[in-house]
């Protein structure tokens, strides 16, 4: 795979740098525009300036935690998808996750192949979302 | 010391008056000793009959709403009769006695009890006593031997002409008569009538003073048999076993005849006895009732046979001892049980918060281990893709990789057995689920010469459980079982429903557990394995499921002979629930 052939820009949010740093390797290896921030203002700050095709985010973060991204993704970007994830896994947490409007939910400590799996798996839907919404313009014209 | 007066005048016998208060202290005497009732009229009209020269003596005592008969004839044994003689009141609280009994005297005797007489007749004295020296004279037809002599066999043929009926008094009551006669006529005379009739008063007293001491003696031995059964309940952690067999050894004595007296304790399938506890002639018993379920019983038992008193031989305070030592028994090991349940409950309560705390440590800890876990696998897996590594460094980074991902799945068993899990409930045929288990364990059993025998109930009502947790306790008991036959051995699996609930039962025959072991088998990270044939963490999964299914787990375990787990799951738990966790 080379860069040309992945143009998808992701932000990852949390306030672990270390994590920040191993998400952004791996993605932006394999082609991906990565771009981080260690908080949900810094987050709201970049997704402003910058069209942000998936936000990989944290669950629990010191003052607003990713729950209240997701929320701000979902009811004003309507062009971007969520990934979740966090070191406090559970069924429980998944399920209210997704019922927010995540696409998947990935529990610390991952591997990279897990990691790839559920961004591929975020861009998909985006795609299809994105192919749903131009068929039915086409329709409309 | 008491004679027959020496002076004897156209026959009439002196009592003298200093015989009569030696008498009235002998008889004093006599009630204070604990004789019993018969003894004690025996050797009453036994006195009299020696002092007074008569040839019979009669006491007719009511007691206790029984009147007895104590007769003595002359001074030999077989002359003594002591029998019960029953009576009736009628309305006017007249008694009368069986209408067998109706001689002459017999009438006279009734109407001195009642209080008829005609006091102006010089046959009564003003105490209301009679005594006539000769029979014919005062229009009483002489005595003939009656029918109740002819009964008792007292050897009289010859008329009695002389004849005194002195009633016996308490205060105002009537407690009997005191009856001398002589065959001689002209026996009595006035002087001796008046002190028969004190030595009457005196017999009347001393009968309520024996009846006193008596109730007295006998309240004094029953509450010094409660008062040991007291002491031993306040013993510091007395067994049940041990307050029992202590009891059973003070209840002879508390008795009226603890030589011939002997007691046993029933309670459940155990038995405690006295000593020379053997045949019964008579016995007396009273349940033990624990929650309204009998649960054994106190019994007392008297080897040989004994006059009837209130209860066949045994006293009404008897009965009520009994009755009192058996509820004492009930209440006392009622409260052991309540003690025990308490200390299991406690226990339990500690193993729950200690499993609770350990909970909220494990949840924190695990997150506060996920984040630099999930740092040392994103960097390891960064580094391992650097073409310019060595095949040893590449290598040495795999290990640290692999040891990353197992250290990812015991923080997940850890976060499972800590938590309430929730239940996705479906219903499922759990023999079918057993089955599937078994047979990924049957070649790993047969390589370790370990023999399966399966015990699968037919027909085995389908479980509504999270199915893979229960496949996750079945293979984790299964695991356990084989781990604990290095040898080999037998593995036996069984499923039955009973009373609403699917069992699975579990049995090896391996190396069994102590009870230290016991008791912390399902706390985390417990274990007797080497670290490379598990975590620790295996039964306390298998707890935290098993419980949030309602259910419970009961070991029994034998060292050296093997260990049997029993899953009790009801089979509808009605529980589930969807949980946003802790988050």
């Amino acid at each position: 795979m080379n860069d040309s052939e992945h143009k998808e820009s992701i932000l990852a949010v949390d306030d672990a740098v270390n994590t920040l740093e191993v998400i952004k390797r791996n993605l932006v290896s394999i082609g991906y525009q990565v771009y981080t921030a260690t908080s949900v203002d810094e987050a709201l700050r970049i997704l402003e300036k910058i069209s942000i095709d998936l936000v990989i985010t944290d669950y629990k973060m010191p003052w607003v935690g990713g729950m209240e991204l997701v929320r701000h993704v979902r009811e004003n970007l309507k062009d971007t998808e969520v990934i979740m994830i966090t070191g406090y896994a559970s069924i429980a947490g998944a399920v209210e996750a997704v019922k927010s409007g995540v696409v998947d939910y990935l529990a610390k400590p991952f591997t990279e192949e897990e990691l790839i799996r559920t961004v591929n798996k975020g861009l998909e839907r985006l795609k299809a979302h994105r192919s749903s919404k131009s068929n039915l313009s086409e329709d409309i014209t | 010391m008491i004679n027959k007066g020496s002076d004897i005048k156209d026959n009439q016998h002196y009592f003298k008056s200093e015989e009569f208060w030696e008498l009235s202290n002998l008889i004093l005497e006599l009630a204070s000793n604990g004789y019993s009732r018969a003894e004690f009229l025996k050797d009453i009209s036994q006195l009299l009959l020696q002092l007074s020269g008569s040839d019979v003596i009669d006491l007719v005592i009511f007691d206790g709403g029984r009147q007895f008969l104590c007769r003595s004839g002359p001074a030999n044994e077989n002359n003594y009769q002591f029998e019960e003689v029953p009576y009736s009141k009628d309305q006017k609280e007249i008694v009368t006695w069986s209408a067998d009994k109706n001689g002459a005297i017999e009438i006279l005797c009734r109407d001195i009890v009642n209080k008829r007489f005609d006091p102006s007749k010089s046959c009564f004295t003003k105490d209301g006593s009679f005594w006539a020296n000769n029979l014919d004279n005062i229009g009483i037809p002489a005595l003939q031997p009656s029918e109740t002599d002819k009964e008792l066999g007292m050897n009289i043929h010859r008329k009695f002409q002389s004849v005194v009926i002195i009633p016996i008094d308490v205060g105002q009551k009537r407690i009997g008569l005191l009856e001398l006669r002589s065959k001689a006529g002209n026996f009595y005379d006035k002087q001796q009538i008046y002190l028969y009739e004190q030595v009457a008063r005196i017999i009347g007293s001393a009968l309520s003073h024996r009846r006193l001491q008596v109730a007295l003696r006998e309240r004094v031995k029953e509450l010094t048999c409660l008062y040991g059964i007291a002491k031993l309940v306040q013993q510091p952690g007395i067994s049940r076993d041990y307050l029992l067999q202590e009891i059973v050894k003070l209840l002879p004595p508390a008795w009226l005849y603890p030589e011939i007296a002997s007691a046993q304790i029933a309670f459940d399938d155990l038995v405690y006895i006295s000593s020379k506890f053997g045949k019964a002639v008579h016995t007396m018993k009273a349940d033990i009732v624990i929650r309204k379920e009998i649960r054994g019983f106190v019994e007392i038992r008297y080897s040989t046979e004994q006059p009837q008193l209130d209860d066949g031989p045994f006293l009404i305070e008897e009965r009520n001892l009994i009755d009192t030592i058996a509820q004492e028994i009930s209440i006392i090991t009622e409260q052991m049980q309540a003690e025990e349940e308490k200390i299991k409950l406690q226990d339990q309560l500690r193993h729950s918060d200690r499993l609770a705390t350990i909970g909220q440590l494990v949840a924190s800890v695990t997150h506060e281990l996920n984040e630099p876990l999930s740092n040392v696998l994103g960097f390891a897996q960064l580094v391992i893709k650097d073409p310019n590594l060595t095949e040893q460094t590449k290598q040495d980074i795999s290990k640290i990789i692999e040891a990353s991902l197992h250290a990812r799945e015991v923080i997940k068993k850890l976060l499972t057995s800590a938590k309430d899990t929730p239940i996705i409930k479906k219903r499922m045929n759990f023999n079918y689920l057993i089955e599937s288990g078994l047979y990924f364990f049957k070649s790993r059993c047969a390589k370790s010469g370990i023999e399966i025998v399966s015990n699968l109930q037919r027909g085995l009502p389908d479980l509504i459980a999270d199915r893979p947790q229960m496949m996750q306790v079945f293979t984790n008991l299964v695991v356990n079982a084989t781990q604990a036959m290095p040898h080999g051995g037998r593995l036996t699996i069984t499923t039955k429903e009973e009373d609403g609930y699917i069992f699975l039962i579990i049995e090896d025959t391996g190396i069994g557990m102590t009870e230290k072991v016991l008791k912390k088998v399902f706390d985390p990270f417990f274990t007797t394995k080497d670290t490379d044939q598990g975590t620790g963490l295996g039964l306390s999964i298998v707890h935290g499921i098993v419980t949030s299914h309602g259910g419970e787990i009961i070991i029994d375990s034998k060292v050296g002979s093997g260990s049997k787990f029993i899953i009790k799951i009801p089979e509808n738990y009605a529980n589930s629930y969807e949980d946003f966790g802790n988050e």
